[in-house]
């Protein structure tokens, strides 16, 4: 009896164990069907994205911008040929002094909410950029910092801008989503930190999409405003096209993930890929079915080293330049990005419009012959036991900093680097830290602090007035503390100027300037890489800086 | 120490007064775990370097000291510690568990939100990891399979959550497509991140099983009930699982704390949503009100599990049952 | 020879044969734990120092004849990396056992032997520590100290020491209710000698067990700590950062992470199996 009972009883368990193994496999096995009729889900890498910068006003992340260009609507439509076209201005104008720029705004817009679109709506806009509460980390001196005098409705639907001196740059970052229009309903009634934070509630404005969901660090849910008929010409569909319902943009950390979630069907589009999966895409681009890849090279800074002139390592021009000819940058570029990319010459990269410098291409590569001589010149003559230099009992030693997250293919640069250096009895040393500890030896807010020697970034920007704050000795982001009175006249007189051609003059002065005096050391241009699927995406449009546009896309969900 | 607790407990099931007694101290002394847990953290919080305003703006912000002196002020970050400390402790109590100034939203939302995924993988995980380790340690007593299943549990226990993890999703996910990398429905998102969990529990608890089980084949009983004609899977089932059950049960309990953690890995490799990313962000965010609250709730169940761990043993271990005779 | 000499002859036999036995048991991992060690202390016998220079020309090769391991993601030879590694990565594991170990005696002795108060305190932290996850404390406490070895050590130290206070506590006080010890209390001998000849030895003799079998998981702990970003710094010559360096090329160049894991996982085996053998000859010696 207590056999029986106790075989029985086994058999049950072994029954359950089977099914729910049966149960399992079946699950795992079963394909995810892909939702019919227009939903689509886009894999970003969006660290940081929640950590307050939901507001693009404030933040200076891409992140921010090209998510939120969904929802967030633009003055004027940066066309790639470098033309504008309307959007929620319908004509412009620009005064004689180019202090005064005059908009006539469309009169069928609203935001999300309801709330009318129009010049008050906009001058709340430009005070909220400005307002010391949004700490505004990009949108502001794109608009040209303390050049800008102020925005005034002129009339109902006229806004006019006000500069106090000619700002070159100013079209071209009004089409920007930093400088979107948000509704002035959510700006006049959430704080900052909501703003920053962002939820349905407050991420409103006049975009092709809302924002019906939004769980920090998972996902955002952009569901089709309906109401939108401002689209800019160039996006604009006709009315009988079935565009997308639903985008889904989730956020998946890991590489690996969102390349599989791309090829499993999990995902129609991702950007955050590495080289090393575009080079594998680009060799299987002629199969069919095979996942297209949109590569588009980032105007603007390309990723660089930033030398801080304010340490006593880099004080000394000599060893600035000791440090450029010792890294052989040619190597460890095609070492980790193979074929796909060329290394950067210059202090702005190749894309950047009216602008780049060609000639500087080829100068300054590497030469350790000629890095050792600078060194001895400047003093590093003795060794110490370990092969590096020595002076005064110092060793010659270069502190990088840089901030998480810092991928694998940076990390593999710095890893050629150091090794390179030491061969001409340098020290480089790196670090990579949390965002805040970073900030925290960045700057404290009073002052600049610069506790590193090196750090590094690219910064995309359609216009080369980037430069303004790298190499301003009042840039807001004046990393190598450069304070020469010459470059800051030519940097002010091109933003002032209009010319593309005079301008571009002006330009590659100071990108000599920078090949001359290293405020920094150029490696490589960033490029920013969109994935789709093979088939089933149509209408995928890209703006000035390669990023995705969403507004005129169809998904034919393949099952 | 348990057993010894669960045997002056287990005793004491027969006498009611005292085991409202039992209770009482045994949650006065669970508030004193709680105090010094939240006291810890707070302590721990305010050492991590890197300002939390600095944390907020995030890297190149260009932020005025004015905002920032704003925000600083806003967060009540500029009061004295031990203002902060007060009302860290003072809060909870009254059910206000602030706001996580990294996602500006209520912390009880985020809880509520993330921590059922957690859960779920934990008790998945967990009841996997006994399957299999019940299933090892009890149907190998003897031969072959024996030596096979006492080698691989070494490796099971030694393999590093987050490679096990890596692996799995390299192989099953991303290259043989069986299971999603995201998306899917909930349980083909369960199964990777379950195993990757599962295996070195398995092999910790089918180890201490089988020792267990070892043990107790020694013990006269045993032989008695052999004498009496009982088959090994009889005698397995009947008498010397709940024996060794006891002890593997009380390290359940302190394993549950390791599968939480174990949790931040597997989270991260699968972005599976839940607790351990929460905790993870909130640690090196340093935000005070999430890390707070996730303390007090890993402090609270872990005393509910010592509870639910004490009184199984209890009931588990026929010594104590009869709350006689120390074995 | 008498029946008797017989019979003890062939017990000596007998024991003798099933003492081999029981060390052959454990030879390999023996083995492998001399070479391990020997690797860590010497590791320019096993590989050649330069080969660690990273070298774009052969970026994430695979295994071959010139590079037995495959290259990484900087073109640095694996397999030096490995044998160049294994002193850093051992003596995280080996610090955080020695110090759990010496402050669960200290701790366990003290609350055997000191007044009930002590204990009680004692038990009340130990419980604190246990209500929080393991790899959470260790991360606060990295986040704190900053990356690196020692911050790693005091981190996982930090984790996994309420087990090694329990042990301590545990059989410092089953020793103090022997008979020995109230027989010497009786007696009148000290309470130091007490401790130290009595009592540290039972207390002592678990520790060590748990602290050889808990090697383990102080080495995967840190490279839990290492892949989380909160670990030791990145690019040193360490098993677990070079698994975290390899994470996103699983799927094709899985020899960067895989390499080192196996690595560990085959250290972490033979001290796991070290140490099992261990308990079981003390449990052995004990009865």
């Amino acid at each position: 009896m207590q056999r029986s009972a106790t075989r029985r009883s086994l058999r049950t368990t072994a029954a359950a164990i089977a099914t729910t193994a049966l149960l399992l496999g079946a699950a795992g096995c079963a394909p995810d069907q892909a939702a019919p009729g227009g939903e689509l889900v886009w894999v970003i890498e969006g660290g940081n994205l929640a950590n307050g910068h939901m507001d693009p006003h404030s933040s200076q992340l891409d992140v921010s911008a090209y998510t939120l260009r969904n929802v967030y609507d633009s003055l004027v439509f940066l066309n790639a040929d470098g033309t504008f076209e309307p959007w929620l201005a319908t004509e412009w104008a620009v005064s004689e002094d180019q202090r005064t720029y005059t908009f006539q705004l469309r009169q069928d817009v609203t935001f999300h909410d309801g709330t009318r679109f129009d010049a008050a709506a906009a001058v709340r806009n430009f005070e909220h950029i400005f307002a010391p509460e949004t700490a505004s980390a990009q949108a502001a001196s794109s608009l040209g910092g303390e050049r800008f005098a102020g925005a005034e409705a002129t009339g109902e639907f006229e806004l006019t801008l006000r500069l106090k001196d000619p700002f070159g740059p100013l079209l071209t970052n009004l089409s920007t989503a930093f400088v979107g229009f948000i509704s002035p309903k959510v700006l006049d009634s959430a704080s900052q930190d909501a703003l920053r934070a962002g939820g349905p509630e407050v991420t409103v404005g006049t975009g092709p999409f809302k924002l019906t969901e939004y769980v920090p660090n998972q996902r955002l849910v952009f569901d089709r405003n309906e109401a939108y008929a401002w689209a800019p010409a160039s996006l604009a569909q006709p009315n009988s096209v079935r565009l997308l319902d639903r985008l889904v943009v989730r956020i998946v950390p890991e590489e690996s993930a969102r390349y599989g979630a791309l090829t499993s069907g999990q995902a129609q589009v991702a950007t955050d890929v590495s080289q090393f999966t575009v080079d594998q895409l680009m060799a299987q681009a002629d199969q069919p079915q095979s996942i297209a890849v949109n590569v588009s090279k980032s105007p603007g800074m390309p990723y660089s080293a930033i030398l801080n002139w304010g340490r006593d390592v880099f004080a000394d021009e000599r060893v600035r330049d000791a440090f450029r000819l010792g890294i052989n940058v040619e190597e460890a570029v095609f070492g980790v990005y193979r074929t796909g990319r060329q290394r950067a010459w210059s202090a702005l990269s190749p894309s950047t419009p009216n602008a780049y410098d060609a000639s500087l291409e080829g100068k300054y590569g590497y030469d350790p012959a000629r890095a050792e001589a600078l060194l001895d010149e400047a003093g590093w003559t003795e060794r110490d036991a370990d092969g590096y230099r020595v002076k005064n009992g110092k060793r010659l030693t270069a502190e990088w900093l840089s901030w998480l997250p810092f991928d694998d293919e940076k990390r593999a640069l710095v890893n050629f680097f150091i090794a390179d250096l030491k061969e001409i009895g340098f020290e480089l040393r790196h670090e990579a830290v949390e965002g805040g500890e970073y900030q925290a030896r960045y700057a404290d807010g009073n002052g600049m602090i610069l506790d590193f020697d090196i750090t590094d970034w690219g910064f995309a920007s359609l216009d080369a007035d980037i430069l303004r704050n790298h190499l301003h000795s009042k840039g807001r982001q004046n990393a190598s503390q450069v304070a020469d009175p010459a470059l800051d006249a030519l940097l002010g007189q091109a933003a002032t100027l209009s010319a593309p051609e005079e301008r571009a003059t002006i330009y590659r002065q100071i990108q000599q300037w920078n090949a001359e005096h290293v405020a920094y050391v150029p490696i490589v241009p960033s490029t920013f890489e969109v994935l789709q699927i093979p088939s089933g995406v149509l209408g995928l449009q890209y703006d000035a800086y390669g990023w995705p546009l969403f507004h005129g896309v169809q998904y034919h969900g393949v099952g | 120490m348990t057993r010894t607790t669960a045997q002056r407990v287990g005793s004491r099931f027969l006498r009611p007064g005292a085991l409202w007694r039992a209770l009482g101290r045994r949650i006065s002394a669970a508030a004193l775990v709680l105090w010094g847990a939240a006291s810890l953290a707070f302590l721990v919080l305010a050492a991590v370097p890197g300002d939390p305003v600095d944390i907020m703006l995030g890297p190149h912000s260009t932020a005025s000291p004015e905002a920032r002196a704003d925000i600083r002020e806003r967060w009540g970050l500029n009061l004295p510690l031990w203002q902060q400390y007060l009302l860290a402790l003072w809060r909870p109590l009254t059910g206000d568990f602030g706001i996580s100034y990294q996602q500006q939203r209520p912390v009880t939302a985020i809880l509520a939100e993330q921590l059922p995924h957690t859960l779920l993988l934990a008790v998945v995980a967990m009841a996997l990891a006994i399957a299999i380790a019940v299933g090892a340690a009890a149907f190998t007593r003897r031969g072959i399979f024996r030596s096979i299943v006492q080698l691989l549990e070494p490796v099971a226990v030694a393999a590093p959550t987050f490679w096990l993890a890596l692996t799995l999703a390299s192989v099953f996910s991303y290259g043989l497509g069986w299971f999603p990398a995201i998306g899917g429905n909930p349980v083909q998102q369960l199964v990777l991140p379950a195993i990757a969990l599962a295996v070195p529990l398995a092999g910790t608890l089918g180890q201490l099983l089988r020792d267990g089980l070892d043990e107790a084949d020694r013990q006269p009983f045993a032989e008695t009930a052999r004498a009496r004609g009982l088959g090994t899977v009889g005698l397995v089932w009947r008498h010397t699982l709940r024996h060794a059950a006891s002890g593997t049960v009380t390290m359940a309990g302190t394993l549950f704390g390791w599968l939480l953690g174990g949790a931040v890995l597997v989270e991260s490799v699968f972005a599976r949503p839940g607790l351990g990313r929460v905790a993870l962000d909130a640690i090196m965010g340093r935000d005070l009100q999430v890390v707070m609250a996730l303390v007090l709730f890993a402090g609270v169940v872990f005393v509910i599990i010592t509870l639910v761990v004490d009184a199984l043993v209890a009931f588990l271990d026929p010594r104590t049952r009869r709350g006689g005779d120390r074995a | 020879m008498s029946l008797i000499t017989a019979l003890q002859a062939g017990q000596q036999r007998a024991s003798a044969a099933s003492t081999w036995r029981r060390l052959l048991a454990v030879a390999p991992a023996v083995l492998i734990l001399i070479l391990v060690v020997f690797a860590a202390f010497f590791p320019g016998l096993f590989a050649e120092e330069a080969n660690l220079r990273p070298n774009p020309g052969a970026v994430a090769l695979p295994p071959s004849a010139e590079h037995w391991l495959g290259t990484d993601l900087s073109g640095r030879d694996i397999y030096t990396r490995i044998v160049f590694g294994t002193g850093l990565t051992l003596s995280v594991g080996i610090r955080v056992v020695l110090v759990a170990g010496l402050i669960g005696l200290v701790v366990g002795l003290l609350a055997g032997l000191g007044p009930r108060w002590l204990d009680a305190a004692i038990t009340r932290v130990t419980e604190v520590l246990l209500a929080f996850p393991e790899l959470l404390i260790a991360l606060a406490v990295v986040a704190i100290l900053g990356r690196g070895p020692e911050s790693v050590v005091i981190g996982v130290t930090t984790a996994l020491l309420p087990a090694y206070l329990r042990q301590g506590r545990v059989y410092s006080v089953l020793a103090r209710s022997t008979g020995f010890v109230e027989a010497a209390k009786v007696l009148g001998v000290p309470r130091r000698r007490i401790a130290v000849r009595h009592i540290m030895p039972s207390v002592a003799r678990p520790l060590l067990v748990l602290m050889i079998l808990g090697f383990g998981s102080a080495v995967t702990t840190a490279a839990g700590l290492t892949f989380l970003g909160l670990g030791m710094e990145s690019g040193v010559d360490e098993w677990g950062v070079m698994m975290q360096e390899g994470r996103n090329r699983l799927g094709d160049a899985w020899w960067i992470t895989s390499m080192a894991g196996f690595a560990l996982l085959i250290t972490v085996v033979a001290v796991s199996w070290l140490g099992r053998w261990v308990a079981r000859t003390v449990q052995r010696g004990e009865r």
